[in-house]
This record gives C-alpha cells, structure tokens and sequence, in this order.
C-alpha cells in the first residue's frame, strides 16, 4: 500500500494532454535527464499517485502514460477503513477451511492405547451352578 | 431500519432510463453522466442538447412488460404507491431532471426530490442531486448531495426522515435553462397500478434482523448436561445361580467330585445327569483377582466338596482408562480431515466423528455381565475447547466376551433367561409399589410369574457345547484409538503470501501483511467510480499493508 520511492524528480512545466482523465492521464515532459528508467509518478494537482509507463517521443520529450494508484493515492483513507477481512497474514482463525492448502493423496495412520491397555490380558474361569 | 434502494440508470443514447426496483441497488452516476437520453460530451456541457418534453421514461419491472411514461410536461405527480401502506404512508414520486445552474459553465445538474405530505404541502427537507464536474471539465460526474457534495448517492430509505408525515416526493426536471419541465403522470392513469406492482414487489433490504420471527432469537447456550457413566445396577442376578471363579486345579477336583458315586446320586435326585448342574462354564478375559474367598461350590440345595472363588456381585465394571486426542496441525485440518476409530475388544471398531472427539480425552468402561459374558462398552468425551466444557458419554455399544467352554448337553438358557426376567420384573413390582405405579405393578407381577414359570420348566438337552463365542478368546484385547490424518503440503511462504482464512472485520490499519477483503463499503473515498471498482477489486484479490 505504501511505496518506498527514491531519485524523487520534481517538474513543473509538464504539459497534461488530457487533463479530465484524472485516473490515466497523459503527460509529456522536457527533461534533460534520461527518464526512461523512472516507473512512478505523483501529481498533486490530481492528488494522486500512479504507475508511469515513459516513452520517449523524441530526444529529451518524453511521454508518461500513467494510471492512477489507488491504493497509494487513498493508503491512509483505505486504512481507516472496516472491512470483513477475508485472509489476512497475521490475524487469521486456523480453523477456518482453506483451500490453500493441500492434501497429499497418502495418508498417517496412528494408533494410541488407552491408558489401562492390559485390563483384559487375564483371564478366569466362571463356573455357574444352579 | 429498512431501506430500499433503486437503480436508475439511462440506456446509452436513448431517452429513457430505467428503474429496477427489484434489483435495490443504486447508479445513480451512470444515470447522471449519460443524462436523461443525453450524450455526454467532453467538449460540451453535459445535458447540452435540451431535455424535451416529449421523452420518455421508462419504467423496468423485471418480466413486467416494459411502460413508456410520456414525460409531457404540466401533468401533476406520478403517484408511486409503497409497499408499506401502514400509518397512512403514502409515498408520490415524480421524477424528471433538471439543469440547476444558469450561468455557464454549467456545473450542475440537479434532480431535486421534494416532499409532499398529503395537503400537498411542502416538507422540509428536500433533497437535492447534484451532477458535478469535479475537475473542471466534463470528464467525471457524479451524483452528490447537493447541500454537502459529500458523495451520498441517492438512497431512499424507509424510515428516515424524509418520509415522515406521508410525504409526496417529486423530481423536478427542466427543459433547458430556466425552463421548468414537471415530468410527470398524472395523465397516464393506467401507470399508477403498473407502480404499484412494482413497488408492492420490492422486497425491502433489512439491515439487522428485525422480525424474530424470520431469524430466530440465538441464546448462545453452549452448557451441557453431563451424562456420566453409570454405576453398578444395586440388583441381584443370582439369586437362583452361585457363580464362582475357577483355576485349573479346582476345575479338576470339580470334575472329579461331580463324578464320584455319592454326588451322582444326590444329583440324579435333581437333574437328568449331574453335569446337568452346571450353567455354564465360560473363560472370562478378566483375572477378577479381587475374587479370592474360596467357597463350597453349591448346586441347588447342596453343597459338594469342591471349592470354587465365589463372585459376589455378578456385574462387573472394567475401566479401560483413557485416550487424549490431540490436533496435530491446529487448524481446521484436524477436524475435517481427520478419521478416528476405536477399537473396543470384542467389538471391533466403531467410527468417532471427528469433530465430536478432536481435543478431547475420551475414556472406555465397559459393564460385564460375569454370568453370561454380555457387556455394555460406554466412550466417555471430555473436552473443553471452544468456550464450551463438554463430558458425557455419547457412544455406547454392547457385546459378549465369554468363550463358552463344553460342559454339558445341557441348555439352561431358559432357566437363565427365568431367573432375569424374575429379577427384573421384581424389582420393577417394588418400585412400583414404592410410587404407587400401579399398571408397573401388574406388568411386574406378570413378569414374575412368567419368569418363575420358565424356571419350573424341564432344561433342553443339548448334545454340543456352542464354540461360537471362541473367537473373543484369540482376538486382540487392547482398546486403542487409530486416527487417520492426511498429509498436507503448506508452503512455507504461504502465510506471509496468501495469508490464512480470518472472516473477522477490522480497520484496515490494524493489520499488517498480506490482506484479502471479502466486504468493504468504499462509499467514503474520494475516487472517480472506475478507480473504486479498481480499488475493490484490488482489496478483494490481495495487497499488502
């Protein structure tokens, strides 16, 4: 939910070719630098953050096709969510059916005694008369 | 609280929209963004071309054919009639669009929805529906409370305050700018039956139970009464028969003295052969040690010289100990998976279920009958798990564990039988006087006599001892529990990747990891509609916080 970013660019001047496609939009941008490797963008304007696809359209123009990261944009309103939570790492219920799991078509067999095993071990001879 | 909810949505480029009552469900953007009947452009102001008067709406009922209210203008109120007629609830409904703002850029797009009551008065609080472009082209349009442009979309529910006093609700629509258009029906009288079909058939969603009736009242008892095992029964199986435990030794000598001349004489006086004597002669897989006072072994009214360890009470208890059943994996495996058997000597295996043995120490005692080897094996459950604390006995099976041994032709199964039935029919006769039962009364004198009749009667003669029971004696005698379990693979990473199934509601900043969603109300995150359905669907198959 929430990303680590590093060699943070700011740019002021970029261009929004599609500016009412606050979820995908469109940015062109001069850069000096190469931006080719750069995978990730925020635009405070939109109040969003998203995953950059760069293209360079020519030398120093590049394009950034960008999708909205939701999660990230809204990490600490999603966070003050409730939800039912339906598998979760750390608070789980072990008794639950999980189909995650899976079953071995071999089976253990094991045996336990009760604890008094020899209580028929001996044996009598029961003579009834009238 | 109940509540309905409607969705309203326009069918592209036509100009009508539909209302699915029996669906309850609300998109109300998708409405507001295509307009009634008209086409977005993102270059334009939406609701650009005009409204006219002579669009239809369109009412969807399921299966019900379809109706095209003629929205033409000054009619009065569509008159929509609830399903709750109760408290002369009356609910009018008139629908249309209209374009609120006058100055351009047109901003909005308001359905308004004002209350009525029955004098046609106007309530108070009226409810308007705003289409706002939020980000200053035409790009996103939702639907908001137009007081507080919270993002609420449209809900009419019953019993919130909007409904009080009967009210009417009217949807006022306009044309075009400035220009009032009350689409309406009060012309198309045959519509108002179709709407009250249709609402007569909209099963209101109940958020909490509210009709016990339907639901049940829980009381989440989860007490048991304990069913412990019973004690010896205080009666006296022999009080025609002596029943003596026997070595080798005393067997011999009993052979020997039942032989000799002057026994054989006093027992022709009784019986047809001496050996006739003699009920029975059984191996009982029991030392019954504790047995050690020899006695004079006596057949009928006699007492001949040899010596035998008299059994003082013919029922026997034998404690077989216990068993715990532990969960191996501690997760659901162990009790969906697991097969558990227990072997009982000289029945075999019977099946526990599962779920009722797992984490529980289970304890076998078996009840003997020392005259005719028959037994009552009772399985004890102790468990306490689960916030509930369990300990009773719920399997019972019965046998016999006797190898008869041949003595005699000799069948003295009716004596025995006789000698039963006079016991317990006596004892049923006391008790019943002792409660003044009196038809248990009768039935036991009966029994008596009838037992007392059977014992009078003549033995029948056998030729052949019965081996039939041999098999006890070879059969394994140890009472043990075998458990089945499967063999599960579980990833190492599973837990750290998948998670593990939880179902319990929290707030999402208390969890840390790999997180699944299986229900969440995005209603208060501020995304354009295509992100929250994203979103949910993101929640839904996995992140990590």
């Amino acid at each position: 939910m929430t990303k680590t970013l590093t060699n943070e660019k700011v740019f002021t001047d970029a261009r929004i070719l599609n500016a009412e496609e606050v979820e995908s939009p469109t940015i062109t941008i001069i850069s000096e630098d190469d931006l080719t490797a750069y995978n990730y963008a925020r635009v405070d304007d939109f109040n969003r953050s998203y995953f950059a696809t760069v293209e360079v359209v020519r030398d120093k123009l590049y394009k950034l096709s960008l999708e909205s990261d939701v999660l990230s944009s809204r990490a600490d309103a999603i966070k003050n969510l409730t939800a039912v939570i339906g598998r979760n790492s750390e608070k789980y219920n072990a008794y639950m059916h999980d189909n995650e799991m899976a079953e071995f078509s071999y089976k253990t067999v094991q045996t336990k005694m009760f604890s008094n095993p020899n209580v028929f071990n001996g044996y009598s001879y029961l003579l009834t008369t009238v | 609280m109940k509540y309905l909810k409607f969705k309203w949505y326009n069918q592209s480029r036509s100009r009508e929209f539909e209302i699915i009552a029996p669906k309850i469900e609300v998109d109300f953007p998708t409405l507001i963004t295509q307009g009634l009947g008209m086409e977005r452009n993102v270059n334009t102001m939406p609701f650009e071309e005009p409204v006219q008067a002579t669009n239809l709406l369109k009412i969807f009922h399921d299966t019900y054919p379809n109706l095209y209210l003629p929205a033409n203008g000054t009619g009065t109120d569509l008159n929509f009639y609830p399903l709750d007629n109760t408290q002369n609830r009356r609910i009018y409904f008139n629908i249309s669009n209209r374009r609120s703002a006058t100055t351009p850029p047109y901003k909005y797009t308001d359905i308004a929805v004002t209350l009525y009551d029955d004098n046609n008065n106007r309530v108070n609080g009226e409810m308007n529906f705003a289409v706002v472009n939020n980000f200053s082209d035409y790009t996103q349009t939702r639907l908001y409370l137009a007081e507080d442009k919270n993002g609420q979309i449209f809900t009419i529910m019953y019993g919130h305050q909007m409904y009080t006093n009967s009210p009417v609700v009217t949807v006022w629509g306009y044309e075009s700018v400035n220009q009032i258009v009350r689409y309406s029906s009060r012309n198309v009288v045959e519509s108002k039956n179709t709407l009250e079909y249709m609402f007569s058939n909209v099963m209101p969603l109940e958020r909490y139970p509210i009709n016990t009736d339907n639901t049940g009242i829980p009381n989440y008892d989860n007490s048991s009464d304990n069913i412990s095992f019973p004690s010896l029964p205080d009666v006296n199986i022999q009080a025609f028969t002596h029943t003596y435990r026997m070595t080798n030794l005393m067997l011999t000598h009993l052979k020997n003295e039942l032989l000799s001349d002057n026994v054989v004489d006093i027992l022709n006086k009784w019986f047809t052969k001496p050996m006739d004597s003699i009920v029975s002669l059984n191996i009982a897989p029991l030392s019954l040690s504790e047995y050690t006072t020899g006695e004079d072994i006596q057949v009928g009214a006699h007492t001949i010289n040899a010596t035998g360890y008299k059994i003082t009470n013919a029922l026997y208890m034998v404690d077989c100990g216990f068993v715990d059943i532990s969960e191996y994996y501690g997760n659901f495996i162990d009790y969906e998976k697991t097969v558990i058997q227990c072997y009982i000597p000289f029945v075999g295996f019977i099946s526990l279920k599962t779920v009722d043995v797992m984490s529980a120490r289970i304890t076998l005692k078996y009840i003997v009958n020392l005259v005719t080897g028959d037994f009552n094996a009772f399985i004890n459950v102790n468990r306490n798990k689960f916030d509930v604390n369990f300990n009773s006995i719920i399997y019972e099976t019965t046998g016999n564990m006797f190898t008869q041994l041949p003595i005699t032709s000799a069948d003295y199964s009716n004596i025995i039988t006789g000698v039963m039935n006079t016991i317990t029919s006596g004892a049923m006769t006391a008790s019943s006087v002792a409660t003044g039962n009196v038809s248990g009364m009768v039935s036991g004198s009966t029994g008596m006599i009838s037992g007392i009749n059977q014992m009078l009667s003549a033995p029948t003669i056998q030729r052949s001892g019965n081996f039939n029971k041999n098999s006890s004696l070879c059969a394994i005698k140890t009472p043990f529990v075998l458990i089945e379990r499967p063999r599960i693979s579980i990833p190492s990473s599973l837990q750290s990747d998948k998670g593990y199934e939880c179902n319990v509601s929290f707030k999402l900043e208390e969890l840390t990891g790999y997180t699944e969603v299986r229900h969440v109300n995005l209603d208060g995150i501020d995304l354009t509609a295509n992100e929250k359905a994203r979103l949910e669907t993101i929640l839904k198959s996995g992140f990590y916080i």
